[in-house]
């Protein structure tokens, strides 16, 4: 790509693409280039190798596909993923064990905390829990249906996935946000069957919760909760944009 | 700055500016922007969709912690491949440390040169082979670099100096030289083709 009569390097042609050189050097470099053949086959080559890169690279890759990446890596195992995932997978491992020694014991039983998530079953009253909201119950079963309507009447179950709620197969080839509708009192079972750390927040009830992955979240709808629509939404940044966002309807 | 309203249009410095005052709804276009990007970028430089994936979440996490300390003459783009750069070499370590701890490493391998541990190789193994991961196989990872971030990614040389950690000048004799290279590949594999 060089020329013995023309001292112009390929860094200068490079700077000179790039129109980052001070105005005099870029006008001496026009006036140059117009007449010399040798800097005009080199920026050629450049750019044809800018359009060359550009055409055939692969397409960016799609949040649903994103979507069907993260499945693939929750089969092969955590170990597969970073040291952020690994160092969050700890971190759950050791609340949920303290979870557990806590619901166990006598002071579990008395303030009225129990393991399960099948409120309702036999017609009682779901606790009402206050320890900000949230217990953590279980792990999402493997290829669990998602559906609006949850494991008893009084549950409603709403999946977290990379990055989307609802119903992975229909949300993620659809623009639509998820709606799911639900009452005063029912519990918000949150499976995060992604790769990645979500969050739940609907701001209108204050409520905030981040969920592991391969957790599942149980948050209260407080029994004055007003009927109306109310956003949720993922807080962690940019997660909302890619489509992790719908409508609770209180009824 | 004066800004007030998030949306797609505006650039990434009242982005950022916003983000800085705790309008975090201003990332959401950020993430938008540069996320499949990275994603696809780090895709061809490891040769492994998952980690790139794995890495570009962790670097957006990293400049929603850390967008305080961004300079305000620094562009994010720039800044979060930089972080996105920073967390593949130690991903990259981390990898040669295991497989240099693995006794089946031991067994099967000759001498450390031999270790499968470069990012040429990784490429070339894992990667679904379109045109341009063909081309890329014949560069050295520095090279292939710096190709990647100016003609792929549309960076200019003074952002790539400043995501690599290099002066000006090595950018720029490295996209000369990865330019001329890729090119020289491309027309063998042309010529191969045609034989």
């Amino acid at each position: 790509m060089s020329d013995e009569r023309c001292d112009v390097s390929d860094e200068t042609l490079v700077a000179y693409g790039d129109r980052y050189l001070p105005t005099d050097q870029v006008r001496r470099l026009d006036r140059h280039v117009q007449h010399c053949h040798a800097c005009q086959s080199r920026l050629r080559a450049f750019r044809e190798v800018d359009q060359l890169v550009r055409t055939t690279a692969m397409p960016l890759p799609k949040v649903s596909d994103q979507a069907k990446l993260i499945d693939l890596l929750q089969t092969r195992g955590a170990g597969r993923l970073g040291p952020h995932f690994a160092r969050n997978s700890i971190a759950a491992a050791l609340f949920l064990a303290a979870l557990l020694i806590v619901l166990a014991s006598p002071l579990g039983q008395l303030v009225g905390l129990s393991l399960g998530g099948n409120f309702g079953q036999s017609g009682e009253v779901p606790p009402r829990v206050d320890l900000g909201k949230q217990i953590v119950l279980e792990a999402p079963s493997p290829g669990a249906v998602t559906s609006a309507v949850g494991p008893s009447p009084l549950t409603v179950t709403i999946e977290g996935f990379d990055f989307g709620w609802g119903d992975q197969t229909q949300t993620a080839s659809s623009t639509q946000p998820a709606t799911v509708s639900a009452a005063p009192g029912m519990a918000l079972s949150l499976p995060n069957l992604g790769a990645t750390t979500h969050n739940f927040s609907i701001d209108a009830l204050a409520i905030n919760v981040d969920i592991l992955p391969g957790e599942t979240v149980t948050v209260m709808l407080p029994d004055d909760t007003v009927a109306g629509a109310y956003e949720f939404y993922c807080r962690i940044p940019g997660h909302k944009a890619a489509g992790m966002v719908g409508t609770l309807v209180v009824q | 700055m004066a800004v007030s309203s998030v949306g797609f249009q505006s650039d990434d410095h009242e982005l950022v500016a916003l983000v800085r005052v705790g309008r975090i709804e201003a990332f959401d276009p950020l993430f938008v922007r540069y996320h499949g990007r990275l994603v696809r970028y780090l895709t061809y430089r490891t040769g492994d969709s998952e980690l790139a994936a794995d890495i570009a979440q962790e670097a957006f996490l990293i400049a929603f912690q850390d967008i305080g300390g961004l300079a305000e003459d620094r562009a994010f783009g720039a800044w979060v491949y930089g972080i996105a750069r920073n967390r593949l070499a130690m991903a990259m370590r981390r990898r040669a440390v295991r497989q240099m701890l693995s006794l089946d490493w031991l067994l099967a391998r000759g001498s450390p040169n031999d270790s499968g541990l470069q990012e040429s190789d990784m490429a070339s193994a894992c990667l679904d082979r379109d045109a341009l991961s063909r081309g890329l196989e014949a560069l050295s990872p520095i090279l292939r670099e710096a190709l990647l971030l100016h003609s792929l990614e549309g960076f200019t040389a003074p952002e790539i100096a400043r995501i690599v950690g290099i002066s000006l000048h090595a950018a720029e004799r490295r996209i000369s030289r990865a330019k001329q290279e890729f090119k020289r590949q491309h027309e063998c594999l042309n010529q191969e083709h045609a034989e």
